[in-house]
Parts: structure tokens; sequence; C-alpha cells
């Protein structure tokens, strides 16, 4: 299936009629993602990446990643900005939280998190970085988001959560996974009430055996591709059970990208048809950090492959190791 | 709402491991290359090197003893260095409670308070031991101005417990933005006569004016970032009185504009260990 990412893209569920009385679950109100122009090949991030001639066939061939788009302009806080903009309204936001895989983003009085909102014209909202769940942050942003909500006993609130990063050569060196990185960013509007993209079940595990990811880990990584699968499975059998949803007749799974295969392997320890895990984008944008449940919701939304009441996942895992994954009704 | 039963003040010299942490100078070389800001890919890495991961271990466990804590939330302002190392994979290992555990950052000397907010508001969805670990290090590999003043000779965890049991009751602790330096002393005024009657302690950071108040008044030092004022309450709690007291820490983080206040009820004769 082609997939068309040239252009950043909003998404505005607000005004859904599908929208049922105001309860206090959480929602995605709002999703908006941006997608930067820039495409480059995999043979053109080689170098960059330290990508061997044989990893580049491995990657292609048995990974599914082909291209990945970045911008090399932006700073890491443009990325933020140019996803927020793309949002229909901001003056709900009562809180911005940026969710990331990896914290430092620059010399300490360089926030890039407190200029972009600056930008957006928010910097009268509190703002903070989400951290330690590495790529699975982004999910961990959702349920916060709502639970602070709900807190604040604020109905009409939300919370704008940013996710994406820039990537450097260096990332490669902490991804030991098989993966290509980019740019892609994402805004997302959380709030409270209503029926459409309702926050159902929520479940996140942490490896901690696999808390060390550096140079000299290799055993460890090694282990921890070996248990991927089966914990990941095991997470997405939990979350929908946990609902009281069958995962068969969940619509459609929304992955992190960070390769084809070890989806393919999901879905086998599932029983579950590859096609049911939505990989379209795997190959046009690399794996974008936190940001990538958000970029196949768009995508999914622009196939239209989610309909009224339908269940989906969000599912992400964060080196370190965390599991999450979040099951909503559209 | 949960209260404190214990906070712990712990500081860490040179980590006599000498961890390398590979990498990261080129982490903090490109990343603060489109700011301007030079970093020599060269040097050997300074500081004490410690990272959030070692530091967090055994405050949590000194805190926490038997019982491990279901929520850990870390706050730190400076980056880490130890950024090969899941800060939530390591403490995972070392709790047996496979606690939730995540960091908030990026607020400067106000990140402290949104962790300790976020621990009282998740308290309400059934987490009911729950602990903040604020922590500042300085293994830091370029020069900044905005950190002049730092000490980093030493590196510093203050950790919270906050339990239903707990005897410090804690009010909710809030953040708020947009108080430019002008407005900061009169904000914090009207926040100040606000206060109930009866003994008060204020615990101010370094960057809060000395209010003018009948009240006692500590004052943290400048030599730690977003820890300090956190360490001033613990040495605060550590002191016994004959009746009961507030305290309320301030803080005020100067380049967002946030002025951040908490307040601890303390019953008398309350002699917090350390």
């Amino acid at each position: 299936m082609p997939v068309d990412l040239s252009h950043g893209r909003g998404l505005d569920t607000r005004h859904s009629p599908m929208n049922g009385p105001v309860t206090t679950a959480t929602r995605l109100a709002s999703v908006a993602v941006y997608v930067p122009e820039h495409s480059y090949s995999l043979e053109e991030v080689a170098e960059v990446l330290g990508l061997t001639a044989r990893e580049l066939k491995r990657y292609r061939r048995f990974m599914g990643l082909d291209r990945v788009r970045w911008d090399p302009a932006a700073r890491q806080s443009d990325l933020l900005v140019s996803a927020a903009r793309l949002l229909p309204d901001l003056s709900n936001v009562r809180h911005v939280i940026h969710a990331r895989t990896i914290e430092p983003t620059g010399p300490y009085s360089a926030n890039a998190l407190h200029d972009a909102t600056r930008e957006l014209g928010l910097g009268h909202v509190p703002a903070f970085g989400l951290s330690q769940h590495a790529c699975a942050s982004g999910l961990l942003g959702i349920d916060l988001a709502g639970r602070i909500l709900r807190a604040d006993g604020d109905p009409s609130g939300q919370v704008l959560l940013l996710t994406g990063e820039k990537t450097y050569p260096h990332v490669a060196r902490y991804m030991p996974a098989s993966t290509v990185m980019g740019e892609a960013s994402a805004a997302c509007l959380v709030g409270l009430g209503g029926e459409r993209d309702r926050l159902v079940a929520f479940e996140t595990r942490t490896l901690g055996a696999f808390n060390d990811f550096g140079a000299g880990s290799g055993e460890s990584i090694a282990e921890f591709e070996r248990s991927y699968p089966d914990t990941l499975a095991e997470l997405l059998r939990t979350v929908t059970g946990k609902a009281g949803v069958a995962l068969e007749d969940v619509r459609q799974i929304l992955p992190h990208n960070i390769n084809r295969i070890s989806w393919v392997r999901v879905c086998q320890m599932l029983d579950l048809p590859v096609d049911r895990v939505l990989l379209d984008t795997i190959p046009v944008t690399g794996h974008c950090f936190c940001a990538d449940s958000f970029v196949n919701y768009a995508h999914a939304l622009d196939r239209g492959l989610l309909r009224h009441g339908d269940h989906y996942l969000m599912a992400s895992v964060g080196l370190g190791a965390t599991f999450s994954a979040m099951l909503f009704k559209h | 709402m949960l209260g404190l039963s214990a906070i712990r003040h712990t500081t860490f010299g040179v980590n006599g491991a000498e961890p390398d942490y590979p990498g990261v100078v080129a982490l903090f070389a490109d990343r603060s290359a489109p700011y301007g800001v030079p970093v020599d890919r060269r040097q050997n890495l300074p500081g004490n090197r410690n990272s959030y991961a070692f530091m967090g271990a055994p405050v949590l466990r000194e805190l926490a003893g038997a019982a491990d804590p279901d929520l850990v939330v870390v706050a730190h302002a400076l980056p880490d260095c130890g950024l090969a190392t899941s800060i939530s994979g390591y403490l995972e290992q070392r709790c047996t409670g496979q606690p939730l555990t995540f960091a908030v950052t990026e607020q400067g000397r106000a990140t402290p308070f949104t962790a300790v907010r976020l621990v009282q508001q998740l308290a309400t969805g059934g987490y009911h031991r729950v602990a903040v670990l604020a922590m500042d290090q300085g293994t830091i590999a370029y020069s900044d101005p905005a950190l002049a003043g730092l000490d980093f000779g030493t590196d510093h965890v203050v950790g919270l417990l906050f339990t239903p049991g707990g005897a410090i009751k804690a009010g909710l602790a809030r953040r708020l933005p947009g108080v430019s330096r002008e407005r900061l002393t009169s904000v914090l005024a009207a926040e100040l006569a606000e206060l109930p009657s009866g003994p008060v302690t204020l615990v101010c950071g370094p960057t809060v004016p000395p209010p003018r108040t009948p009240h006692r008044l500590r004052v943290a030092p400048k030599d730690q970032l977003c820890t300090t004022v956190w360490a001033e309450l613990a040495a605060e709690l550590g002191t016994t009185t004959s009746f009961a007291r507030t305290v309320l820490v301030v803080e005020y983080e100067p380049d967002l504009g946030y002025l951040c206040l908490c307040t601890f009820h303390v019953p008398a004769n309350y002699g917090t260990r350390r």
C-alpha cells in the first residue's frame, strides 16, 4: 500500500457527532503529525549512521526498512512546533509534556521544549519532559495526561503531548536494534470525556534485566531480542484481556516502527495475520522515537482503517526495556 | 492525600568505579553544535561520573526500607551521564515490587515540584507508596554560563517517600507559571499572606528574594540546582520541635518564570530520621 506522507496533517476528532455524554475517560482529542519532506534512501544515510553494505542489504530485505525522513535544517524545537501548529486549537491546553526517548536536547541553557511552547503561544502553560520509558514514553504520556486532568478536576482542559526527536549519528550507538531513526514528530491533544478514541486499557512492563544497552552489552541485547516477541505478545494479550476484548477483534495494531520482522514474529506468536499491524510507514519514515504510534494513527485514519466502535492498539517498546500497549475505542 | 513519611539527602563524591560512559562526549558535541556551544571531543569526561541510576538505587533502598514503593518518579534538571542505562530498568532490578518508574525533566529548579505534584495526583489512581528522587549530577561535557556557581565536586540526591501513614501532611505542590522577576516579590507576598496561623518556617531557594516576613527563614545554598531546596527541607525536618509547625518550601525558576510552592504540616515532636 503506497503511503503519502509528503505533507504534515492535522486530524481533528473533537467535533465528532458520535461523542457521547461527558465522562472522565482519557481520550485523544486531536492528533497532528509532521513528516519532513526530505526523504533519504538507506544508501544515502549509510555513511552517517555507520551502516555496512551487509547491514543495508539485511535492513532492506528482512527488516522492511527502505527510506527515512529527516529535516536537516530543523532544530528540536522546530520539529515540535511543526506538528503542534497543525492542531486546530490550543486554547484549552493546561499542560505540555514532551515524551522523549533520549533525554538531553542540547546544552542546559538551550531548552527546546520551552522554546517550542513559547513559539506556540503557550509560554504560560507548565511544560515538562517525560522520559525513562525510552520509545514507550509517548504511551505513558497519554496515560499521565489523563490522570493529571482528572486530578485537576478540569473536564475541558487538555494536555498537549509532544513526541519526536532529532536524530544524530550517535543515536545509532544507543539504538542497538536493527532500525533507522527518523524525524517525524507528533502533537496530540489529550482530553477527558467523549466516546471517540477513548483509552480503554493501558499496560506497561519494564524488564530491568535489560537496563544496560551500551557498549559491551551484546549478550544482553541478544537475549532481549530473543525475549522480545514473547513479551510483547503477552502484553498485547494482557491489555486486551483486561478490557474483555478479544485480540482477534482488534481492528488494527498501530506499532512502533522498529522494523517489520519483529512484528511478523509477534503476529506469529499471537496467531494474527500480519496485515493486522499497520506496517506501511516503516519503509517511509523509519522509526521516529516516541512519535510512531501517532504517525500510524494518522495514517490509519487516512486509509479509512478505523471505523466507529473499532478497538485498536498502540504498542511500543523502549530500550531498557519497557513494553507498553494501549487499547483504544475509536 | 499521602503524607511524607521519610526524606533523605545523600551526597556522592567521585565514583570509584570510574565508569567512562562511552559516547557521552560525542552525544553532547553533536547536540550542542546547533546552539554554538563547543564541546571538546577529545576531553576526558569531567565530574564524579555518578549516573542517576547509580545514585538513585541506594537512596531508594535506604528511603523505602523493606517495603519497596509502587511508584518512583525521578526528577532531574541536569543531563544524565549514564545514557546507556535505563533508570527505570536499573531500579526495577533493585526493587521487588516492580514499581512504575519514570523521569520528569526540563523544568530547571522547578522539576522536583512537578514530580511531587505528579505522585500526589497519581496516588488517587491506586499508588500508595510513592517515591520522588530529586537528583543533581555534574558530569557534563560542556561549560554553560547558566550553570555557573554550581559545585560539581559533589552530586546530590534527595529522596522523599509518601505513604498513607506519613506523619507529615503535604499540600499539593504548585507551580505558578508566568511569574516574572519583577512580579516575584508581590506574588510571593500574596502567597505568604495565605499561610495558616501558627509557627511557620520558610525554606527558600537561592533565587527567591528573601521575603519580609515574621516567619523563620532558611535559604538553600546556591551550589546545587534542583535538589537544593529539598536538601534544605530535609535538614529542617531533621530538627524536632515541641510544637506543630508549617514548613513552606519555595523555589523560583528564573528562566521559566515558575514560582513553586509546597506546604508541609509537621506535627509536634516529630523528628524525621535523616
